[in-house]
């Protein structure tokens, strides 16, 4: 499912280098839930953007869902980014003026979907995801864990294979969090490929993860 | 056209509503300021050259030293023997100036028109009106426009007007009727008497006119017959219709470019300042760029909602700015615009716009806004569409 | 020189245009410099960005360039009364210096630029932008062709000469000996060339919706219709509008008292042999055939043929006579 081999991420300026990833060798199957653990500054979050296609590699082979990310035009990125990848962002980034319902849709709307087939979706991904009693309130009236269940229904509204999350659980409550990881259960369960990021022991102590990948100085020093 | 993606951009517009109002009132303004000037040269020129229109296609002037002389009626004789002419006619008239001290130039210049009561005049309306009054014309009474009545009345003249002739006489004329025949700027300017009043206000000699029309069915005879007038009479200055209407033509849409160009210029220094204000993205437009550009929109995809928000701007901008003018010019009868038009020396009496728009002209404005409108934002919107999707991991 | 709020409008706006233009030139050049699409360099990354901002002004470009060319349509036809013998469009053309050539090279770089946006579509939909030196390379060919117009359209408002004794359409477009004439051409003959070129169009389009080479004989054909299609409606087409065989003018057809049917024969005839054309430049240099391009062109092209036919049908079944 997804394939990473000698990739390395050099960010380079006028004063400084900076090796945000240094020849990682990783593959994840499909179905797998995998938690990207490290401080931060370790690489995590640089890694979940190069799956997304959001940063490209220095160097290196990065293969998602037989489609080489390694280097693509951005248009196409975008577009492999559409289809197959939900992104849960640490701080939710949701449009704050605008309803559930609108937040949730943003990701359709340059697709060709019709407005019922749209709707549709997000019916489905607001009941996944346990929020469509808020459907038509703003966003910016949502309480925390609100929001990250607002967050998770719009990743989730493409229907992706794979749903990202960087640090999830930073913003919320022990309760919360235990029931972000009922969420994640319940996506494992319609065979997603999952990969969080995350510093959280409360997630490392749930049993829902197939491989734990450990990250020190954008080297990989553990994998189990 | 992906009708998300309109309604996407107009809840963007709702949204950021503080910025765009201003966006909005300030391209109304100067699209105002230019759409209306507009409208009223556009309606100057076509009441202009409506009275242009009724000439007859000669008119035969005698000229003196530079001066337009008085021309003998005696020579129409000998005009109307050249083939190809359907009508000779003498005309008599000319301008009187009124002063007063509440009318803007102190004063307003009238035409006086001495119609002849036993034959046809060289328009229509003027002969009806002859045949119509021809009894109070008889009597030496006035005619005159609703306007022109309203201006005389400053000098609180009711019944009867006292004309002062060039020999200093005071010469009181009765009004005999307010007539609604007369439109446009015959409605406040004009003052129709008989012929021998005429002479006598104007100070024109018996048998003498102050010029002769000549009337051509054939439009490819005119510029002949001009030349034969001009070899039977060397001492006179033969002016065709369409001499006429290309100076006032070019006249006025001279004044109409002249103000378009002042226009752009000007609007172009406050688009500059406004987007000076409005390019640059807060933080928090950046980062909703940026997510959307993470969960899947291309830059195209970004581009496009954003010319959309700014062609729905400036093209309601555009309208209201059209709707607005036709209020200020047709409804309030353009204050101030009008004075561009006719300048303090022209001293002509006050008068009512007649709406007239040319459709094609007012497209065109609209086309040339928003192109040069979206011209200057696309450079701006591609800068706030290529912002990273790794900004919003921030 | 004549200031209008018309011409006005008209310069401002062509002007704004061409600084646009040069920033995508500008751009353009800075990108072909520098373009490796292996490099993983912030400078790479800033070129694809770029690239975009080329693309969009480029689309932006054609959309008010189609619209300005009909916006100076009127334009012309607005000045008619200021050139002292001018009656109709052709009188105010003819009162410029390079009118004629302003206006073929308007129809070239409407065609131009149609083609750039499909070389633009095809190479972004590839993986790794294969035509992208191609494309702009092309624009810069493009950018010298507007530099010419933007110079013979300052010419053309600047240097109209509203004294100038100039001939109208029935003498421009004459088609009989006369002095003055461009040339004299037959209602019939012009007629018997574009039957022959079209029966050349449709049998290479036919040939060339299942051959592949038959596309660029099909592109070439395209060109020499237009030019064909053109004088056909002038010289044969246009009495049977205007019902006066010494009437032969391409400038009153686009009048309210023709129906504006002029736009029609117009546009189904550029736009017809635009998507010839796309059609054989896309297989010469972008190795793709796109059947649905041949076949909108001839769909268009038909159109213009049968509109023409409708007239000069009409007109003798109506009157039993040819003009």
């Amino acid at each position: 499912m997804i394939k990473l081999q000698h990739i390395y991420k050099i960010y380079e300026d006028e004063h400084a280098k900076h090796d945000a990833l240094n020849d990682i060798n990783l593959e994840i199957l499909e179905g797998e839930c995998v938690l990207l653990r490290g401080h931060s500054g370790s690489g995590k979050s640089t890694l979940l953007s190069l799956i997304a296609g959001i940063l490209k590699p220095t160097k290196g082979l990065l293969e998602v869902d037989g489609v080489s990310l390694s280097k693509v035009p951005d248009d196409a990125a975008t577009l492999f980014r559409r289809e197959h990848i939900g992104n849960i962002f640490q701080k939710y980034n949701l449009i704050e003026d605008l309803t559930v319902l609108d937040n949730i849709i943003t990701p359709l709307i340059p697709t060709d979907l019709s407005y019922s087939d749209v709707l549709k979706l997000a019916d489905e991904a607001l009941e996944i995801a346990n929020i469509s009693h808020k459907k038509y309130n703003l966003a910016k009236k949502l309480s925390g864990g609100e929001q990250q269940r607002c967050a998770i229904a719009r990743a989730i509204v493409n229907k992706p294979k794979i749903i990202l999350a960087d640090e999830p659980s930073a913003n919320l409550d022990l309760n919360l969090t235990m029931e972000f990881i009922e969420e994640m259960k319940k996506l494992k369960s319609h065979n997603k490929t999952i990969i969080i990021a995350s510093h959280d022991d409360l997630l490392f102590q749930s049993k829902i993860f197939t491989k734990i990948i450990v990250l020190d100085k954008g080297k990989i020093s553990d994998i189990n | 056209m992906n009708l998300k993606l309109l309604n996407y951009s107009l809840t963007s517009i709702l949204r950021k509503k503080n910025k765009n109002l201003i966006l909005f009132f300030g391209l109304l303004f100067s699209l105002t300021l230019l759409i209306s000037s507009l409208f009223t040269s556009f309606s100057i020129k076509s009441m202009v050259l409506s009275d242009i229109s009724s000439l007859p296609e000669i008119t035969v002037q005698k000229v003196l030293g530079g001066r337009t002389e008085q021309i003998e009626i005696d020579r129409i004789y000998e005009i109307q023997k050249i083939r190809g002419i359907s009508s000779v006619k003498e005309r008599v008239w000319g301008y009187y100036f009124f002063p007063h001290r509440r009318l803007s130039n102190g004063g307003v210049n009238f035409s006086i028109v001495g119609v002849d009561l036993y034959l046809d005049e060289y328009n229509q309306t003027l002969t009806n009106l002859t045949q119509k009054y021809h009894d109070i014309l008889n009597s030496d009474k006035l005619l005159l426009g609703k306007e022109a009545m309203e201006t005389i009345k400053l000098g609180y003249f009711e019944d009867f007007f006292d004309f002062y002739t060039p020999d200093g006489k005071k010469t009181r004329v009765p009004i005999g009727e307010v007539v609604e025949e007369l439109v446009g700027f015959e409605a406040s300017s004009t003052l129709i008497v008989s012929q021998d009043l005429g002479r006598e206000i104007l100070g024109l000699n018996d048998g003498y006119a102050t010029d002769i029309v000549v009337k051509v069915p054939n439009d490819a005879e005119i510029d002949n017959i001009k030349d034969q007038i001009i070899r039977l009479y060397p001492d006179t200055r033969v002016i065709t219709k369409d001499d006429i209407h290309s100076a006032y033509n070019a006249m006025f849409d001279f004044k109409g470019g002249f103000f378009l160009a002042l226009f752009v210029i000007s609007s172009f220094a406050l688009f500059l300042l406004i987007f000076e204000k409005s390019s640059g993205l807060g933080e928090l437009e950046k980062r909703e760029i940026a997510t959307l550009r993470a969960i899947g929109w291309r830059i195209n995809d970004i581009i496009k909602v954003k010319f959309i928000e700014h062609f729905i701007l400036v093209f309601s901008a555009t309208i209201s700015s059209i709707i607005a003018s036709y209020i200020i010019v047709f409804i309030f009868d353009a204050p101030l615009i009008k004075e561009i038009f006719f300048s303090s020396n022209e001293a002509s009496p006050p008068f009512t716009m007649i709406p007239n728009i040319e459709l094609l002209s007012i497209l065109g404005i609209i086309a040339i806004t928003l192109i040069l409108y979206l011209a200057l934002v696309l450079i701006p919107i591609w800068k706030s569409a290529i912002i990273d999707p790794s900004e919003s991991l921030k | 020189m004549i200031l209008t709020s018309g011409t006005i409008s008209y310069l401002g706006s062509n002007i704004a245009l061409f600084a646009l233009s040069s920033v995508a030139f500008i751009g353009a050049l800075k990108i072909l410099k520098s373009w490796n699409f292996d490099s993983t360099t912030n400078l790479q990354y800033s070129n694809e960005k770029q690239s975009f901002l080329i693309s969009t002004i480029i689309n932006f470009l054609l959309i008010v360039k189609i619209i300005l060319s009909f916006y100076l349509l009127y334009l012309i036809d607005s000045l008619v009364p200021f050139i002292k013998a001018a009656m109709c469009g052709v009188g105010v053309i003819n009162a410029t210096h390079f009118g004629w050539e302003l206006l073929t090279l308007k129809i070239v770089l409407l065609i131009l630029f149609g083609l750039w946006i499909g070389t633009d579509k095809t190479d972004m939909k590839a993986s790794n932008y294969p035509y992208l030196k191609f494309k702009f390379k092309f624009f810069i060919l493009i950018y010298i062709l507007m530099i010419v117009e933007l110079i013979l359209d300052l010419n053309t408002v600047v240097g109209l000469d509203t004294q100038k004794v100039v001939s109208c359409c029935s003498i421009t477009f004459s088609n009989t000996n006369q002095v003055g004439s461009l040339f004299s051409l037959s209602p019939q003959s012009v007629g018997l060339v574009l039957a022959i070129v079209f029966s050349l169009y449709l049998i290479s389009g036919i040939f060339a919706l299942f051959k592949e080479k038959a596309t660029i004989f099909f592109g070439a054909i395209s060109i020499i219709l237009i030019y064909v299609g053109l004088l056909a409606l002038i010289y044969t087409f246009s009495p049977y509008v205007y019902e006066l065989p010494t009437h032969t003018c391409p400038f009153c057809l686009i009048q309210k008292e023709y129906h504006y049917i002029g736009y029609f024969f117009y546009i189904s005839l550029i736009f017809g042999c635009f998507f010839g054309i796309k059609s054989g430049f896309s297989y010469l240099f972008l190795n793709t055939r796109n059947k649905k391009d041949i076949l909108i062109s001839i769909i268009l092209i038909s159109i213009f043929l049968l509109l023409g036919l409708y007239y000069v049908l009409g007109y003798f079944l109506k009157n039993g006579v040819w003009l």
